[in-house]
């Protein structure tokens, strides 16, 4: 009965396209990383759709072989420097949730982490603001965010009430 | 915080306070700007795993590279072992999605502290053959970490510190071969 079989199929295509427009989508920062890409596999394990956001186009090839059996999941924006006021505009538009992980690590020859840390975390939660789909943002700090930067030691228990100043 | 006097300081203490700044950032924007969306910041400890991104053994960086540092020093720059394994911090992202997890909420994610001799102990017993140099005779506690609410709210069971080496001198091995 080939009528059968193809509204089977016309169904069957139909409950699959709807599910991938019900799973949510979540944009990535900082995904090329040892954190960031253990974070993307759990997520597309997980079923989202995933927008990955790199500086280069070439960073794409990698994470494609990495990820390939996702490919469906994947989809890619490249923003050369988050630190930008407004970087984020394009590659934000539908997304539902932003996992924030980029962030600059000492290395010799870098004078400012400060400026980078500060503006790539601003950059987005600005950008954010201005896109209704938006339901969350999840940043990744340190541990360190929540110490003090005076020396501690003695069993202090960190608890994460500590104040910041 | 003055971003000159900043960058008078060592680059492990520029490090930390950048990380308290753009936290600091986070929590200024979400008292001023009161955004319809809920903001989850995760704060690990040393992350330790195995790297979907490292494909040589001379890449090897990063929270990774420092547990070899720690392993073939003699006296580790970290007065204990205090670590988190990757996947448990991964795991916290996508648990942080939930729609129960609402507001501005801060998770610690770690695993619970050890001592350097009981590192030394494991890493001996595991890897007889690894020529580790750590001598654990100075151990200290300087500090623990409170993981009491990411247990509960995200559901983390956190992978200990045996874990967390393996999975990085396992895939070191395997690259070294």
């Amino acid at each position: 009965m080939p009528t059968i079989s193809l509204f089977f199929s016309i169904l069957f295509r139909a409950v699959y396209i709807a599910n991938c427009y019900k799973m949510p989508t979540a944009l990535i920062t900082g995904a090329t990383g040892f954190i960031g890409s253990q974070v993307t596999l759990s997520a597309l394990k997980a079923g989202y759709n995933t927008r990955l956001v790199i500086r280069r186009e070439e960073q794409a090839n990698k994470l494609r072989t990495i990820f390939s059996q996702y490919a469906s999941q994947l989809d890619f924006a490249i923003v050369p420097d988050i630190t930008v006021a407004g970087a984020f505009t394009n590659a934000l538009q539908g997304i539902d949730y932003v996992i924030h992980l980029a962030s600059p690590i000492p290395s010799a020859g870098t004078s400012d982490l400060l400026t980078p840390a500060i503006h790539g975390t601003v950059s987005v939660l600005e950008s954010a603001v201005k896109v209704p789909s938006v339901r969350k943002v999840v940043i990744t700090g340190s541990v360190l965010s929540l110490v003090p930067l005076k020396p501690i030691g003695d069993g202090t228990v960190i608890t994460g009430k500590v104040p910041i100043s | 915080m003055d971003p000159g006097q900043v960058r008078t300081l060592d680059p492990m203490s520029q490090y930390h306070a950048s990380k308290l700044a753009a936290h600091k950032a986070t929590l200024d924007f979400y008292t001023e700007k009161k955004p319809s969306f809920d903001i989850v910041t995760l704060h690990p400890v040393f992350v330790y795993g195995h790297s979907l991104v490292q494909e040589t053994a001379d890449q090897l960086g990063g929270t990774n590279g420092l547990l070899f540092q720690f392993l073939f020093s003699e006296k580790p720059s970290a007065g204990q072992y205090l670590g988190v394994h990757v996947e448990d911090v991964a795991l916290a992202h996508i648990k942080a999605l939930d729609e129960n997890i609402r507001g501005l909420q801060s998770y610690l994610l770690a695993s619970p502290r050890r001592s350097w001799s009981e590192v030394k102990a494991f890493v001996q017993t595991q890897y007889p053959s690894l020529p580790i140099k750590l001598d654990a005779a100075d151990d200290s506690v300087t500090y623990t970490v409170d993981t009491t609410r990411a247990k509960s709210d995200l559901g983390i069971h956190f992978k200990g510190m045996e874990q967390q080496i393996q999975d990085v001198v396992d895939q070191q091995l395997k690259l070294q071969l």
